[in-house]
């Protein structure tokens, strides 16, 4: 990382420096932020409104030129705020953005305002958005490219490049956004777009029905987002993340000051507690950091929550006419985050809203890479990681957290093993990392869960890319059983592919491993920190869950690359290597997926300073014991899977097993059987039910054509008023104006 | 009986009459010209009450210009007095004179209950009386303009109405392209 | 004030009153201005050419004018009530306004006479009845 970082440090501080100061420089980006989203939505733009005028190389460019201007501005935007004191204390967000990092904010202007409440449009990048943006446009400008090479053959071109830049302007929308209503409206827009995608070919019935599923699976998770999102307004009257950035001029540190919405009585306890002055219009992030400065130890915390300094009553605070008497802050807090992270499990496939995400499967490759491993799915992660602080404040719901993700990782990677189509086996990876996700931030350990974001964003997308010229070459053909090898014929697909799952078993020193053993390593120090059995339980599933990773992925390479070509005849004829605008973003990806781990591995968690990394991980005794147990899970995982799959090649049948265990797996546990008959099943009786008392008898009969057949009737007798006659009409304006007059004079 | 209510009699009689005229009229030439001794019984009231210019304006604009478009219209339509329906009947004439008669006695009983001799508007209205007659030949001798002169229209009307004013020039505007418009053949 | 609940004709002043309209006085004008506006609307409503109405119309419009003058007149030496500005005038200027009005009125209401008379060869009401029903 650092020597990008000295180059873009020397073009870009050498260039404007004898120009101009250097402050204003930083300024320069801060108020240039927009341009990074809005080069894809002029993309989206040009593509979807002239998508017939213009040729299929002028949209495929076009998109990819937005992409690949959107990253270089990023490159520039996230130089302009990098930390300069990483190692300074963890988890005072705004005491060490002002010392440690310099975050470019900028707010162009007020959305709406409604009073108690408003809300800006305005983009902040600090490291962690700046990582985030990083990733997605720098992988989306690669996905770009080898779109143009898998989707040449489609008509709908240019549709497809405006959804897909449509979906990269909402995504950094979603990142880049200032608080939280403006993050909302990107996460709904990835969320439209992952749909509009996931159903592109909506000719095919299924595929159109995989959009929707993804589409509703999403808006139960954005119920619950949006509940959060108020929650919070309603406990502080805000929905940013930092002060605004004028606020921030009136700074004084150290101050021990009470602010006034948290001190009930400021005279009397000034003296006792060390309170950290506010910003004149606070943020969430800013509200948290004060409460935990300002806890004291001997609250009472209700219902269990181990809310520091988070007991005061919302009575007496902006929430008092939402929220019951006796509410705390605290629970407050637990309680919003409880429902955005139910908002982050239904974006981010986690249990028990994950099961749209194999289904989304049904989208073009490269959009299954793009939307559905790298980039969409890690919203929820994403979110947690920028709202840490208010996390880190509920411990019970950071439990929760780390429960679902670690159940996801174990439960997605059991799923995986029988897997037979090459893009479900990706995609209960994807679950099952994004579930290794969650177990990091839910351990405390926001800057690794972000740090595997970001590597799984590297290998996934090359295992996706790598999979769709697999399917390219076997024209469509998406069954591994089918397959087989390929090795040969496909060089460059087959070693970029081998590095990818390499990453994705966690082999050192590839990609996967770093994050995933970093992940784990805090797991365990957890687990060892607070002697609690759910901790020793996740640590077990994430390990056994890093055995299943390896292998199915060796399982994967071994069917689809090795043994005999079981293809019909037809298709083997037509196998072919991808053309360059394919291969040359996995070769990319292959090279990042190789040295990306270990090269940002220190830098990035040091420069992620958020959250709350385990000192103990940092133990020798710890790391130790973890990489035993890590390198044993992988090894056996791909040793086994290797045994089986590639030294003696062997198909596997799950649909005709008659061991339970391989067709529970093969069957998803039945939970998607429960969704399909129970959920849906429950749901079609009830909306028949409403079909016929509401709809047919109460609107259509009573409502809409009793109120029709009224009106026809009454206007059918007062018809017979109408003589057409004017001095009928003037005579009864006349009455009408004498019976006021009477009506005047007489009062 | 002074010679002003003399005046004031005859030119009401003269009003009321041609009014009368004017409404129960078969054809409708005799109820144009007979509009004429109605606006000039108006004028001379307007005279009485001291508005000089508003009768001038009533001549003019009245006697001058509506009466002759509805002349005008009525020459344009031609129609021969053979063509003319008789429009008399029962019928019609009951509830329009039962309508009437209660307006006009409604409004009669508030005039005298509300109005009674002797109350401070009758008085006033006398004293300017006895002031207009010094002023019938207009605006000589006093400091402040009289009533109804020029002057003392002329400065409210382009300072205190000035907007009703602009307004009303507007609505002359809208008017007459409205009339060319409607009046254009085959519109 | 409640008025409309005195008879009107059996009422021992009326005749004092009748008596006193004769001569030059604001009651006598009011009533004058009264007896027009009702001839004219009786006219609007019974008369069936639309000539006519519109005729009729301007007689309405005329004794309104002169109710505003009148009052004018009696306003001129009175000051504005309590928390209100006003010139004695207003009456007189309103009367030029009506004036205005009518002539507009005229116009717009001749050119529909005259389009309509093209199109149907009448100015009868009984006979423009397109609205019936």
């Amino acid at each position: 990382m650092d020597f990008l970082i000295d180059i873009i440090d020397t073009c870009v501080k050498w260039i404007p420096g004898w120009i101009v100061n250097p402050s204003h420089i930083r300024a320069f980006y801060a108020e240039s932020l927009f341009i990074i989203p809005l080069m894809p939505l002029l993309g989206f733009l040009i593509n979807g409104f002239f998508r017939d005028k213009i040729s299929r190389g002028a949209s495929g460019l076009v998109a990819s030129l937005a992409a690949f201007a959107s990253f270089l501005w990023a490159v520039l935007c996230f130089h302009a705020c990098r930390g300069h004191l990483p190692e300074f204390d963890h988890g005072a967000g705004y005491l060490h953005r002002m010392l440690s990092t310099e975050p470019l904010h900028k707010v162009y202007g007020t959305w709406f305002d409604t009073g108690t409440f408003s809300c800006a449009f305005g983009l902040y990048m600090d490291q962690l958005s700046g990582v985030m943006a990083l990733v997605v446009t720098g992988v989306g400008t690669l996905i770009h490219v080898y779109s143009m090479g898998y989707m040449a053959h489609d008509k709908a071109f240019a549709r497809y490049f405006a959804y897909l830049n449509l979906f990269l302007f909402s995504m950094l929308v979603l990142i880049l956004a200032d608080n939280l209503v403006l993050t909302f409206v990107g996460w709904e827009g990835v969320g439209l777009c992952s749909y509009l995608l996931i159903g592109f070919w909506y000719e095919d019935g299924e595929k159109a029905a995989a959009g929707m599923k993804a589409f509703i699976f999403n808006r139960v998770g954005d119920l619950g987002f949006l509940l959060g999102i108020f929650t919070l307004v309603a406990a502080f009257g805000t929905a940013n993340y930092y002060a605004a950035p004028h606020a921030l001029g009136s700074y004084t540190l150290p101050v021990v000051a009470p602010h006034k919405s948290f001190v009930k009585d400021s005279s009397k306890e000034e003296g006792k507690r060390e309170v950290v002055m506010m910003p004149d219009a606070p943020g969430l992030i800013d509200y948290a950091d004060g409460l935990k400065l300002m806890g004291n130890a001997d609250a009472k915390v209700p219902l269990g929550y181990k809310a520091d300094g988070g007991n005061f009553d919302l009575s007496k605070t902006a929430g008092a006419k939402v929220f019951p008497a006796g509410w705390t802050v605290g629970f407050a807090i637990s309680l919003a985050c409880l429902l955005l992270f139910i908002g982050a499990c239904g974006k981010s496939a986690q249990l028990p809203l994950y099961a749209w995400l194999p289904d989304a499967m049904a989208g073009p490759t490269p959009v299954s890479a793009l939307i559905h491993a790298a980039t969409m799915v890690t919203a929820g992660v994403y979110m947690l990681a920028r709202l840490h602080a208010l996390y880190l404040f509920s411990s019970a719901t950071m439990d929760v957290v780390a429960i679902v993700g670690g159940t996801t990782a174990i439960f997605a990677a059991l799923i995986g093993l029988t897997q037979t189509d090459i893009k479900k086996v990706l995609a209960y990876s994807t679950v099952s990392q994004l579930g290794y996700m969650f177990l990091g931030a839910g351990v405390g350990a926001f800057a690794l869960a972000i740090f595997h974001v970001v590597t799984h964003a590297l290998f996934k997308a090359l295992l996706f890319l790598g999979s769709g010229s697999v399917i390219h070459a076997m024209s469509g053909e998406q069954d591994m059983r089918k397959m087989g090898g390929l090795r040969k014929k496909l060089p460059i697909t087959f070693w970029t592919m081998v590095i990818g799952a390499l990453a994705l078993g966690g082999i050192v020193p590839f990609a996967g491993y770093w994050s995933k053993d970093a992940i784990l390593a805090n797991v365990l120090a957890k687990a060892m920190e607070t002697h609690e059995t759910s901790y020793w339980v996740l640590y077990l599933f994430a390990c056994v869950g890093a055995f299943c990773t390896a292998f199915y992925t060796a399982r994967l390479i071994g069917l689809t690359f090795f043994g005999e070509c079981r293809a019909s005849d037809e298709v083997k004829a037509h196998i072919h290597e991808s053309p360059p605008s394919m291969t040359v973003p996995l070769i990319v990806l292959a090279v990042l997926s190789v040295i990306g781990g270990w090269w940002l591995h220190n830098d990035l968690i040091s420069f992620l300073n958020f959250g709350e990394i385990s000192q103990n991980a940092e133990n020798e005794h710890v790391e130790w014991i973890n990489l035993i147990c890590t390198l044993a899970a992988s090894f056996g995982g791909a040793g086994l899977g290797i045994l089986l799959y590639i030294s003696k090649v062997f198909v596997p049948k799950p649909e005709e097993s008659k061991n339970p265990l391989v067709r529970l797996s093969f069957n998803k546990f039945y939970i998607e059987a429960f969704y399909d008959r129970g959920v849906t099943g429950f749901f079609s009786i009830f909306a028949e039910a409403l079909h016929l008392f509401v709809d047919v008898l109460l609107i259509d009969f009573l409502l809409v054509n009793g109120v029709g057949k009224l009106v026809r009737g009454l206007g059918g007798a007062l018809r017979k008023t109408q003589t057409g006659l004017i001095n009928v009409y003037a005579t009864g304006i006349l009455v009408g104006a004498l019976a006021i007059l009477f009506y005047l004079l007489k009062g | 009986m002074d010679w002003i209510d003399v005046v004031f009699i005859l030119s009401g009689l003269l009003c009321l009459g041609s009014a009368c005229t004017i409404v129960t009229r078969k054809n409708p030439v005799y109820s144009v010209i007979f509009m004429l001794p109605f606006f000039l019984g108006m004028t001379i009231l307007f005279i009485l009450l001291s508005a000089p210019f508003l009768a001038a304006m009533q001549m003019m604009v009245y006697g001058g210009a509506i009466l002759v478009v509805f002349l005008f219209v009525i020459m344009l339509i031609n129609l021969r007095p053979e063509e003319i329906k008789d429009d008399f009947s029962l019928w019609t004439y009951t509830p329009a004179a039962a309508v009437g008669g209660v307006l006009g006695g409604l409004i009669l009983s508030f005039v005298r209950h509300g109005i009674p001799d002797g109350s401070e508007l009758d008085k006033n209205f006398h004293a300017a009386v006895n002031n207009s007659r010094l002023m019938l030949d207009l605006g000589m001798g006093g400091v402040a303009p009289p009533l109804g002169s020029i002057d003392s229209i002329a400065i409210p009307m382009f300072k205190q109405y000035v907007v009703p004013f602009e307004l009303v020039s507007i609505l002359i505007v809208v008017a007459v392209l409205g009339a060319v418009i409607l009046a254009k053949k085959r519109v | 004030m409640d008025v409309t609940g005195m008879p009107i004709l059996a009422d021992a002043g009326l005749m004092d009153f009748v008596a006193g309209l004769f001569s030059f006085k604001l009651v006598s004008c009011l009533a004058l201005s009264a007896a027009i506006f009702s001839i004219g609307a009786m006219g609007v409503l019974a008369r069936r050419n639309v000539l006519v109405m519109l005729i009729s119309v301007e007689v309405m419009l005329n004794a309104v004018m002169l109710a505003f003058v009148s009052f004018a007149r009696a306003m001129v030496n009175l000051g504005p009530p309590a928390g209100k500005t006003f010139a004695a005038e207003g009456g007189q200027i309103f009367a030029l306004f009506i004036i205005a009005v009518a002539a507009a009125e005229a116009a717009v209401g001749l050119a529909i006479v005259i389009a309509y008379f093209r199109n149907r060869q009448t100015v009868d009401t009984r006979d423009i009845k397109a609205m019936r029903n």
